[in-house]
């Protein structure tokens, strides 16, 4: 994996880190209520469309559009 | 503006206003005032099974000022002291999305919606979920930061603490006391240990209030961005500072479910058992209550009929409002059933998995993964569907789930559904099953394919993207399912009884008047009725009658000036009668039909069915043939015709435009659908 690189693109079980989100400002607040935010580990359980991924000790169901926007490097 | 404005739009003898530390001034109210108590925490935290558990069956469900938000409250007995317990709606942070959770954020704050300040609550009780407490730290470091400007007090339950304990996860209440600087209790909705405790603690708060005092932002140097970034880093820090022993076990069982349930594939198909189980559950089950109302309402009329004298008066009460209110009352049952087993669905975790499940087929259209809710419930009742759209936090998503919602095929559409196909195949159930599965198919489709052109023209964009929280699996818990059932059902009739009661007596006045009585008909109808009566068939002589009657009266000359409007769809002037009477509520056809066809307005539906196939044109030509008969379904599967739905529609959407949009396109899509039906089916039948 590129550090850093999408959520959407990164591989399953490993543990990750939030390093930059960048979604559409219409939908900052809801990613960012739910954990999704700088700082964060964060492991993808499922990859697809939507992904299954595990943050702030809660899996989330996430559409890959997302994820797409939500950048990771290994933690 | 006292605290009981805010809360609640009535005000009743028991609720004459709670108290608040800025009324204690006012010592003739402070007397019989209670403090309010809100509960707030995140969805999923266990906080309404809190609430079921303090409040049992005194609870009841009333507005928000000046809103459409529906929220529940009822009185408890701390100790001595009775307080107004108010459940707000779930959250994850202070900066709202929904309708829904703007409110409770607007309570808990202490402004009124157009940012003046209003009484914050006497205490809030924050809900943590023992299991999740990273994630509920987040929202406690927001509401501590809020109590301290309003200077309420917070007493936080720790809920969940039988299933951490069973699990082996230890927490340290003491410590989390200190970090979050307000009483930490362990509790279980679910068993009711530690309820004494929380008792205990709301009421000494509520004796000497403190606002927390702490800070639950992190300060330290490795902090970045923004204060969202801090609060969880707090929450992150906290949460393993109180933890003194994990667990592992935890969630298991969750992981291993949802390898299967939010797989691409096997989820799709474990929706659809879910689904076909829910329904199959829903009009078995119903059948029985159902048929317990119809006798009731019959009852009910023919007791008025022995007391009051026959006449205008009778005709109302009997046939209009008994029959109206009674025709919508019936589908109750199935109403319940649903809200109690999307109660359960919910409670149990699944419904989140749904919605994930489907959100890839949802967005392609134009809806979002949660508008799949809605859509079910529409198969019982638009309505209750339209409310629930509620959970949709974009407008643009919300709007578009609202229009489409009446296409599903709702419970009223079912005994025209069942009449339809009787006609067209009365021995072939093999192919009734397979209209019937079609006339369903048809609404869905009928949906996805509006949302998809609503998406490309008026309503243009995408659907907001999925975020959803996949809580932990959970046995549902039964009390909370039949709570809610009983709440929601409350709600509904609530909100559509006003309406179906005035749509009701409309009706009935357009089918009554003008009056028709023998004199008025021509001498060959006259004396028609004088034969079947001489022969002592008054019955034949009094449906002959009430046929004639309702072909003179307003809605019949309405169905026969529209009637060439209709031909081209193949209805004759009966059907067309029937049609603009059932613009009110659909399956009034039914009735209307079997008063046409001269079986009184209490036929049963094999005779109907025999009647209607028998009935001839005035060539002699069968009247309901073939093509006559999909046309007609294809025309109900699609139609508005439901003036209650068309009320809440007003409702939700603000404003009467979306509401009257929804009934042309649809009117519009039914009549052009039923036109190609007809004019096809007949080059085919020959």
């Amino acid at each position: 994996m590129v550090d850093p690189a999408p959520l959407s693109e990164a591989p399953p079980d490993c543990l990750l880190r939030v390093v930059r989100v960048e979604v559409d400002p219409a939908d900052m607040g809801r990613v960012k209520a739910l954990g999704i935010c700088v700082g964060r580990q964060v492991t993808v359980v499922q990859r697809g469309d939507p992904l299954v991924i595990r943050i702030v000790g809660t899996r989330l169901g996430i559409s890959s559009h997302l994820a797409s926007a939500v950048f990771v490097k290994s933690a | 503006m006292s605290t009981a404005d805010i809360y609640l739009p009535v005000i009743d003898a028991d609720d004459m206003g709670p108290g608040n530390a800025s009324r204690a001034d006012d010592p003739l109210s402070a007397e019989v005032t209670k403090p309010v108590v809100a509960l707030v925490g995140n969805p999923n935290s266990g906080k309404t099974s809190l609430f079921n558990r303090l409040t049992g069956l005194r609870a009841h469900t009333a507005n928000f000022a000046g809103t459409t938000v529906e929220h529940r409250r009822g009185t408890v007995t701390f100790g001595e002291q009775a307080v107004e317990l108010v459940d707000l709606p779930g959250l994850y942070n202070l900066d709202a999305d929904t309708p829904d959770e703007r409110v409770a954020c607007e309570v808990i704050r202490g402004v009124d919606r157009s940012g003046k300040s209003q009484p914050a609550p006497d205490l809030l009780i924050l809900v943590i979920d023992s299991t999740n407490l990273q994630r509920n730290l987040f929202l406690a470091s927001q509401l501590i930061e809020v109590a301290k400007e309003t200077g309420s007090p917070v007493v936080a339950a720790l809920n969940m603490s039988d299933l951490a304990k069973r699990h082996g996860l230890q927490i340290d209440a003491e410590q989390l006391s200190t970090d979050l600087g307000c009483p930490v209790i362990p509790l279980s909705a679910r068993t009711g240990a530690g309820l004494e405790q929380l008792s205990t603690a709301v009421v000494e708060s509520l004796h000497a209030p403190v606002a927390p005092s702490v800070n639950t932002q992190c300060s330290c140097s490795g902090c970045h961005g923004c204060g969202f970034a801090q609060r969880y880093d707090w929450a992150e820090g906290v949460s393993q500072k109180v933890v003194k022993e994990g667990s592992d076990s935890l969630g298991r069982n969750t992981q291993r479910i949802d390898r299967f349930l939010t797989h691409r594939l096997i989820g799709l198909a474990g929706f659809a058992v879910v689904m076909f189980f829910t329904f199959w559950l829903i009009y078995s089950l119903a059948a029985y209550p159902m048929d317990w109302i119809e006798s009731l309402m019959a009852g009910a009329g023919n007791q008025l009929s022995r007391w009051l004298p026959a006449g205008d008066m009778l005709s109302l009460l009997a046939d209009g409002i008994i029959g109206g209110v009674g025709g919508v009352l019936v589908f109750l049952p199935q109403i319940c059933l649903l809200f109690f087993m999307l109660a359960l669905l919910e409670d149990s975790g699944y419904l989140s998995r749904a919605a994930l499940v489907m959100d890839r087929l949802m967005k392609r259209v134009g809806l979002p993964g949660k508008a799949f809710v809605p859509m079910l419930s529409a198969h019982a009742c638009a309505i209750p569907a339209i409310m629930a759209t509620r959970v949709i936090e974009d407008r643009r998503d919300r709007l578009a789930t609202i229009l489409v919602l009446p296409l599903m095929t709702c419970s009223a559409r079912v005994p025209v559904y069942a009449m339809l196909i009787a006609l067209l195949f009365s021995n072939q159930p093999l192919l009734a099953a397979a209209v019937f599965t079609g006339a369903y198919a048809l609404g869905i489709v009928a949906a996805l394919a509006m949302a998809w052109v609503f998406k490309r023209t008026i309503l243009p964009g995408n659907a907001r993207p999925l975020l959803i929280e996949l809580p932990d699996y959970k046995w549902p818990s039964l009390r909370n399912a039949l709570l809610q059932t009983y709440d929601r059902s409350m709600v509904f009739v609530k909100n559509a009884g006003g309406a179906i009661l005035v749509i009701s007596i409309v009706m009935w006045a357009l089918a009554t008047y003008p009056k028709t009585t023998l004199e008025d008909l021509s001498p060959s109808a006259r004396s028609e009725i004088t034969v079947l009566q001489d022969n002592g068939d008054t019955e034949a002589a009094e449906n002959l009658l009430a046929e004639r009657q309702l072909e003179h009266s307003f809605a019949g000359r309405i169905g026969q000036g529209v009637q060439p409007l209709l031909a081209p769809l193949g209805f004759d002037w009966k059907m067309s009668v029937g049609v603009v009477s059932s613009f009110a509520a659909r399956e009034v056809i039914v009735s209307t039909l079997s008063i046409l066809y001269g079986l009184g307005d209490e036929g049963d539906e094999a005779a109907l069915t025999g009647r209607l196939r028998a009935s001839t044109d005035s060539q002699g030509e069968p009247s309901f043939t073939t093509p006559v008969c999909l046309s007609l379904l294809v025309f109900y599967v699609l139609a508005m015709q439901c003036l209650p739905t068309q009320v809440i529609t007003k409702r939700e959407t603000g404003s009467w435009g979306w509401a009257s949009f929804q009934f042309g396109y649809m009117t519009a899509l039914a009549y052009v659908a039923a036109l190609i039906t007809f004019q096809t089916a007949s080059v085919i039948v020959g």
